[in-house]
């Protein structure tokens, strides 16, 4: 026999009031999570088949080498051997490392741990794994990925990383670093991307097409068709469709300076472009076949841009959730 | 895909000592007079069993024919029964009961379940591996697995879980969570504790990225 009296310790709607209250999640928890969740599904991508391969290794990683500069483009293939001199205990250890950078995230008490090895990790990665996101090749494009997801994880862990500083009326990107700074890194970021389309490399008939011709195999039917429909028209329209990309980035990336009003027209308007990058250009990160290492940029630039939403009130900006939890664990202010 | 076979039989073994763990809960509640949410322990304890043997077929825990089918419709009617729970729990979240959401996503982890033994059993699955059993049953064959927009969404819902948990992990051990109740021979007089509730949400994360990395090696 069962029965739910005489249980010591708060109801069950008491527990969950006092969850709330003890673990209160605003805005930039929220998006702390999805950082960690990204992480952790990262994680568990590089546990897929084809990462313990000699193949991962040689012609992944070796493959981020082309373009790059001689000294660059031999720093990679040197961790490309190192990773194939033991590519099972090595990845085991890449996987494990990112699985672990999203638990620590996710777990309040290491949410600082968790966002400063990610920085690292980041940063180490977008050498030796993206090939510096091929910027320095002429190659790269906002379509394709640029400049290199992993680097846009770094991005975010300094923008979401936790401070007690209240900027009541901005956004949760301006917390730790600044109304200033954070409009700066948003301007470089988008109008970054837009310089990339203007690259000669992109000015070319059929720039946007070769990029997007092959991406539609191997994905579900609406994605296909998507990329597919678009390839048709991007047909030698690609200088047409790299100065409209362009225009559009640009017009993002300065929007910032925007009054308040506007900000949220410039955050869709990120929104709906990192929508377009994510399914169009990247076809959903690549999971689908055993090769994805990752999401993409496409989720990360649209979690930038919500780090950017205008907060509603002064409430949302004033507590840190992380900093009380913490603070309130160890009996010290964060 | 079963992915690598050591990686599968690491995970294998966690389901295995989650699924042991979930069950010393439900025995160590009913001897000792402790408050545990036994719907979910049992969940926890079929839910290790069948992953594990899916991870690791030599366990001949989930073969190809019959046994898979018996685990589809134990599935089918987990699924439902936690539909009804989920259903229940809205109608007193609606009556001003309080919140109870934590069904969810044991329905979501019981319809990813159905989700994974259907793909075995399918023969337009392509998983058309006469003599393989377990996750090696469920290779689609070089193409797009069935419903891959499906298996996406389990994914992030198995990842969003995991680390809403984590997230809540520390209140969750102070204080509990789901519908605790005492099982065995009723109260002592004495106000029952809740049950290590910190190992019921460690539980609920490894099954939930566990099932995760089995949804992932789908895509391969």
């Amino acid at each position: 026999m069962s029965q739910v009296a005489d249980i010591a310790g708060p109801s069950v709607r008491q527990r969950e009031a006092l969850v709330s209250r003890q673990f209160s999640t605003d805005r930039r928890r929220w998006l702390q999570l999805v950082l960690a969740a990204i992480w952790v599904l990262d994680g568990i991508l590089q546990y897929q088949t084809y990462m313990f391969s000699k193949d991962f290794s040689m012609t992944f990683l070796a493959g981020m080498a082309q373009g790059n500069p001689p000294w660059i483009a031999s720093s990679i293939v040197g961790a490309a051997h190192f990773v194939a001199s033991d590519p099972v205990l090595i990845n085991a250890g890449f996987g494990t490392l990112q699985l672990g950078i999203g638990l620590a995230i996710a777990f309040r008490p290491t949410v600082r741990l968790g966002l400063a090895v990610s920085i690292a990790w980041s940063l180490i990665v977008w050498w030796f794994g993206e090939g510096l996101g091929l910027l320095l090749g002429g190659h790269a494009s906002a379509l394709s990925g640029a400049p290199g997801a992993v680097l846009l994880y770094g991005v975010l862990a300094v923008l979401l990383w936790p401070t007690a500083k209240n900027t009541a009326g901005s956004f949760v990107a301006a917390r730790p670093v600044g109304v200033p700074a954070a409009k700066i890194i948003w301007a470089v970021l988008w109008v970054g991307l837009a310089a990339l389309n203007l690259q000669p490399s992109q000015l070319t008939p059929d720039s946007v097409h070769s990029m997007v011709s092959g991406m539609s195999a191997g994905q579900p039917g609406w994605v296909a068709f998507l990329i597919t429909a678009f390839s048709g028209i991007s047909a030698h329209n690609g200088v047409v469709l790299s100065i409209v990309g362009a225009v559009i980035l640009a017009l993002i990336g300065v929007g910032i300076v925007l009054p308040r009003a506007f900000i949220r027209v410039v955050v869709i308007a990120a929104l709906v472009a990192a929508a377009f990058i994510w399914v169009i250009g990247e076809a959903l990160g690549a999971l689908f076949g055993g090769q994805g290492t990752d999401v993409n940029s496409g989720p990360l630039l649209a979690l930038i841009a919500a780090a950017y939403w205008p907060t509603r009130t002064s409430a949302d900006a004033k507590t840190d959730p992380v900093a009380e939890t913490v603070g309130a664990a160890t009996g010290a202010s964060a | 895909m079963i992915g690598p076979t050591w990686l599968a039989a690491i995970f294998g073994v966690i389901m295995l000592v989650a699924a042991t763990v979930a069950a010393v809960r439900i025995i160590t509640a009913w001897r000792a007079h402790r408050a545990t949410d036994y719907e979910i322990d049992l969940h926890n304890v079929l839910m290790g069993v069948s992953m594990a043997g899916m991870l690791i077929p030599s366990l001949l825990v989930v073969t190809n024919g019959p046994s898979t089918i018996v685990w589809l419709v134990v599935w089918i009617l987990v699924t439902i029964w936690f539909g009804a729970s989920v259903a229940r729990d809205a109608a007193r979240r609606a009556d001003g009961f309080g919140f109870t959401g934590h069904h969810l996503p044991h329905l979501v982890m019981s319809g990813a379940m159905v989700y994974m033994f259907g793909i075995m059993v399918a023969p337009a699955s392509g998983a058309g591996h006469s003599g393989a059993s377990g996750m090696a049953g469920m290779s689609a064959g070089g193409g797009l697995i069935p419903f891959a927009p499906l298996d996406f969404a389990f994914v992030l819902f198995m990842v969003g879980y995991a680390v809403l948990v984590v997230d809540r992990l520390p209140a969750i051990a102070s204080t509990g969570s789901g519908d605790l109740q005492v099982i065995g021979h009723g109260s002592n007089g004495a106000a029952a504790r809740p049950l290590a509730p910190a190992s019921s949400g460690v539980i609920n994360i490894v099954m939930a990225i566990t099932m995760a990395y089995m949804l992932v090696m789908l895509f391969a």
